[in-house]
């Protein structure tokens, strides 16, 4: 569900002129929506609201994409994004998936290559092979990267794992 | 998988900013309101979505107040059925995307 749900879950959700104003009927309000139709709130990132009067005095969580449960399931690790200002004063809210990047892979070693009386043969080969010129520890960077897709082929084309 | 959802009205430069972020963000389901499109023609939704792989429901505005389109790129969603109703648009239909990231077809 999108759209104005002109209602705030929680106090900070709302910035105005009248900071005393009470909006815990609100928030209460909100979270018997919530309760009664099942649809969870999308943490929001980016920025903390949705919309800005012109002069930024009043700024508030006003728009927001609720999702039943299930939806956390099938497309984990969904968020909001609010959009800056350009066009409206309202804020784009984009809900999107982001996957996570873990970096590089780590490089794993397998026992079975150390028991093979050929992996060791097969590295010393390699590594007098390579022919890489400039400072030693470059040249150690280098022989050790190929040495990397070496390996992995090997792994392939020899143990046919 | 992005939805998104923007307050707008008419005018070129904020039509080319829909368009422009339907693209950026490569959106499959998209929510508007404020269009004050008492109806979207053809030309003028391929316009608005920057492309004719769009398929799209209006609830359109009255008196130039108001205005709600719901557009979706077609091969990420299909519709089954819709209801409008003053202020509010259900859909209902199949995402064609599935995947862990929804973004595999």
């Amino acid at each position: 569900m999108v759209g104005v749900l002109n209602s705030i879950r929680f106090v900070g959700e709302r910035r105005g002129q009248c900071s005393n104003v009470d909006y815990s009927r609100e928030v209460q309000s909100f979270n018997k929506f919530s309760g009664e139709t099942g649809l969870v709130d999308i943490p929001l990132v980016s920025r903390k609201f949705t919309w800005y009067k012109p002069n930024d005095t009043v700024k508030s969580r006003i728009y927001r994409i609720v999702v039943p449960p299930d939806w956390l399931v099938k497309w984990s690790g969904c968020k909001q994004y609010a959009l800056s200002r350009s066009v409206s004063d309202h804020c784009a809210l984009i809900l999107k998936v982001t996957s996570i990047d873990w970096g590089t892979k780590p490089f794993r070693s397998f026992d079975i290559w150390q028991k093979d009386g050929r992996f060791r043969d097969f590295i010393k080969c390699q590594w007098n092979n390579y022919e890489i010129l400039g400072s030693g520890l470059f040249v150690m960077k280098e022989k050790l990267e190929r040495l990397k897709s070496d390996i992995k082929k090997w792994n392939r084309d020899v143990l046919e794992m | 998988m992005k939805v998104i959802h923007i307050q707008i009205v008419r005018g070129n430069v904020k039509k080319n900013y829909i368009s422009n972020l339907v693209r950026k963000e490569e959106v499959f389901f998209f929510c508007l309101q404020e269009t004050k499109y008492e109806q979207v023609n053809e030309e003028r939704g391929y316009q608005l979505w920057g492309s004719n792989d769009v398929d799209w429901i209006e609830n359109g505005a009255v008196n130039n107040g108001g205005g709600l389109i719901t557009m979706w790129r077609k091969n990420a969603f299909e519709l089954t059925s819709f209801r409008n109703g003053r202020g509010f648009t259900i859909i209902e239909g199949v995402w064609k995307i599935g995947g862990q990231f929804g973004l595999q077809w």
